[in-house]
């Protein structure tokens, strides 16, 4: 059981690690924010960047601290963690996801290469924003509809 | 693949999530193990029958005919 606790709180570790690092990016995205005074993009980004690190970190913490005192729920999140069933689940899932996005991509990159050379119609920065986030939610959508449809069957 | 999973858990009187604790698993598993929807690895099949003191035919049931639907 000790072995169980030892291992949540190493878990730990990359939390307090992704928080030092957001903490730096965010401040740098402020210092950045108040130094330079044209800049070429919105240098908040930076700072929401960190924000993002920030929250994952606290996130991983607060998911392994739950159970940091029970070592009985120590044990059960590490099964979870490397039960052999997720696993299975969690890479044909990811396989499929994999697959769409390569599809997707592939698809985007042919229609804009043709659309240079003037065989098909010019995608409006809108257009192009739109298919970026259908490469990325797409993919996220199948990942979740496969890890249910395995679950449900395996 | 059938199983007698389910019956040597109940008769060791356990539930399904001290099985699973006890074999390294989610609770998930064991009932997808128990309803025979999911094989399991050599490892996991190996750590059932040795915690029931049985060998891994006498808890599993090979069938030729599932192996080649599958």
């Amino acid at each position: 059981m000790n072995n169980h606790i030892d291992y949540i709180k190493k878990q730990q570790k990359p939390g307090y690690y992704m928080i030092g690092a957001g903490i730096v990016t965010a401040v740098v995205g402020i210092i950045l924010t108040g130094v330079i005074s044209n800049p070429s993009f919105n240098l908040r980004i930076i700072t929401a960047l960190g924000l993002l690190f920030i929250g994952i970190g606290v996130g991983r913490i607060i998911k392994y601290r739950l159970t940091a005192s029970d070592p009985q729920a120590a044990a059960r999140l590490i099964n979870t963690e490397r039960d052999e069933r997720l696993k299975l689940l969690r890479d044909r899932s990811g396989f499929r996801a994999y697959v769409i996005s390569g599809i997707l991509a592939y698809i985007l990159l042919m229609w804009v290469s043709f659309a240079d050379s003037g065989s098909l119609p010019r995608l409006s920065d809108d257009a192009l924003w739109f298919a970026l986030v259908a490469v990325m939610v797409i993919p996220a959508v199948v990942f979740i509809a496969s890890y249910l449809y395995e679950d449900k069957h395996n | 693949m059938d199983n007698q999973l389910e019956n040597l858990r109940l008769k060791k009187n356990m539930t399904q999530q001290e099985l699973a604790d006890l074999v390294g698993v989610s609770r998930q598993t064991i009932i997808s193990l128990e309803r025979g929807r999911y094989n399991p690895s050599i490892l996991l099949a190996y750590r059932l029958a040795r915690l029931f003191e049985l060998s891994i035919e006498d808890v599993f049931i090979f069938s030729e005919e599932e192996a080649i639907n599958e």
